[in-house]
């Protein structure tokens, strides 16, 4: 009589109100979310967040969700909507190369972090396809060991790259 | 001039020291070109993160090109399919979008996997009935052991065509027999099994083990639930009102079919139908019970006007309000309207041999 893992019977409870289903529900995919995101992400305090964060998807999202078949589904684009949210703010610049404490206060330089005198397509055109997949990989938010792999290549062979890259875009930043 | 190790930090994004801000904000007054150069990079940079698609759409655009549309809801699926058109030259454009894409069906592959490796408890609320199951099967055992030598003592209960009668079995279940109708079941050691030639609308307690009712062609098992069983003819129909039923076929190879409520299956030559659904009110008529779910009250006091032989008028202003509920044969129509009117809170007017529903 015992119902399934996540049997639609005990979603459609859930959605209607069922306190301890709905308990039963969250306790179930907080060992699935933690397991999932323990494979992923090594600290655990960020395990812990994106844990309730995933949960608290779930519990907003269950009354709408129509087909309780799919709550699989619902779940696991829950837990990766949290998981490449987080992985976008995980490379946002520690530190941003124009920030104004970094720059000294002189028209030249106020002019400099308006940024209007640079051809950003022009500069990219400068780049390998390799390079700028490299470069997209970071914004999307993935770790240079992580890009490495991707690419099955090294860390240390990413960050070169990165640094070329740097290196052949600075003659049209400079012109 | 800049370190190279402090030029390295800054462009692979790594936190720098108060040192080595001091260090950079030297090294960025003595080199404009520097200067320039990596506010260019950084534009570059952010140029990049505004051209990539956010994370949700990513997610959902790599889960249809993965091939696992099915997984969007309504709503999302129309969105992306919106976005499609336009998603292309993304791609084109930018190489990095079919790798990250990759990585996202990766990340869904994984997370099926913690889905279907999880272990879980069984349900905490079923395990109260287990013990009381097992505690009830290993009573139910030395009874038999002790017992089982000791006489049985048949009841059975013969009504005729068109007769009416209540019948409390000894566990506290009703059996309503709706004639012709024959029930029998052990009086002295009742083991929740009635044997049925006939018709009779049950209304079965809660306990731990079963109620079985057996006709010629069928067994139907029960745990607690309201349901309507015939056997005429050679056909065993079983109509659920309540709970959860199974119906077997007799025979040396029974076939089973689950009922659940509003549902009927009829078993003939050993084969129950499909669990089709019913109207329960036209499905059980012969019951002579009234069946009331979510009927409008103009029809309500439509099938009891007609059932039990009287008048009942509604006002206009309650017609279209709705009940719910199931009446016995043997409760008295006045209980009925009684009811009826308390859960509208209105109130019943009697004028001569006419019953009306008044606000």
């Amino acid at each position: 009589m015992a119902l399934s893992k996540f049997d639609p019977k005990l979603v459609r409870r859930a959605q209607n109100g069922d306190g301890i289903a709905r308990g039963v529900l969250l306790r179930r995919l907080t060992r699935v979310f933690q397991r999932y995101f323990r494979s992923k992400i090594g600290n655990q305090a960020v395990v812990d967040d994106l844990v309730q964060c995933s949960l608290l998807r779930i519990h907003s999202g269950l009354s709408a969700l129509k087909q309780p078949e799919k709550f699989k589904a619902f779940a696991m684009k829950a837990a990766l909507f949290e998981l490449h949210d987080y992985y976008r703010g995980r490379h946002s610049p520690k530190e941003k190369t124009y920030e104004p404490q970094l720059l000294p206060e002189t028209p030249e330089f106020q002019q400099i972090s308006s940024g209007n005198k640079f051809d950003v397509e022009r500069a990219l055109e400068t780049l390998t396809p390799h390079a700028r997949r490299i470069l997209e990989l970071r914004e999307y938010g993935y770790k240079y060991k992580e890009i490495a792999r991707i690419l099955n290549t090294t860390e240390t062979a990413v960050k070169m790259q990165v640094k070329r890259a740097f290196e052949k875009m600075r003659s049209v930043f400079v012109e | 001039m800049i370190q190279s190790s402090l030029l390295d930090k800054l462009l692979l994004g790594e936190p720098l020291t108060s040192e080595e801000k001091q260090a950079c904000i030297q090294a960025l007054e003595d080199d404009p070109d520097l200067a320039q150069s990596l506010a260019g990079w950084q534009h570059v940079c952010e140029h990049l993160r505004n051209q990539i698609l956010d994370s949700q759409d990513m997610v959902l655009y790599s889960l249809v090109a993965g091939g696992c549309a099915e997984d969007l809801n309504e709503s999302e699926a129309e969105e992306i399919s919106e976005k499609w058109r336009a998603l292309d030259p993304v791609v084109e454009s930018h190489p990095g979008f079919m790798e990250a894409s990759v990585q996202i069906e990766q990340d869904r592959q994984s997370f099926i996997s913690c889905w279907e490796d999880a272990k879980y408890p069984p349900v905490i609320w079923w395990r109260p009935f287990r013990v009381a199951a097992a505690i009830t099967a290993v009573c139910v055992l030395v009874a038999i052991v002790l017992f089982g030598q000791r006489g049985q003592v048949q009841q059975t209960t013969i009504i005729a065509p068109g007769e009416y009668e209540r019948i409390e079995l000894p566990d506290g279940s009703i059996a309503h027999l709706t004639g012709p109708a024959t029930l029998q079941f052990n009086g002295e050691k009742f083991e929740r099994t009635v044997e049925l030639a006939g018709r009779a609308f049950f209304d079965i307690t809660s306990r731990p083990n079963q109620f079985t009712v057996q006709t010629d062609e069928a067994l139907a098992h029960v745990l607690g639930t309201r349901f309507g069983m015939s056997s005429l003819n050679g056909v065993t129909q079983v109509v659920l009102e309540s709970g959860r039923i199974k119906v077997s076929s007799k025979g040396p190879l029974p076939e089973s079919v689950y009922l659940s409520p509003g549902q009927m299956t009829s078993v003939t030559n050993r084969h129950p139908s499909s669990a089709e659904h019913v109207n329960l009110t036209d499905a059980l008529r012969w019951t002579g019970f009234l069946f009331f779910r979510k009927t409008s009250l103009k029809q309500a006091a439509m099938l009891l006007s007609s059932s039990r032989n009287v008048r009942v008028e509604v006002d206009p202003l309650l017609m279209h309000e709705k009940v719910t509920g199931t009446f016995a044969p043997d409760i008295p129509v006045e209980d009925i309207l009684s009811a009826l009117a308390q859960a509208l809170n209105a109130e019943i007017l009697v004028e001569g041999k006419t019953f009306r529903i008044a606000p």
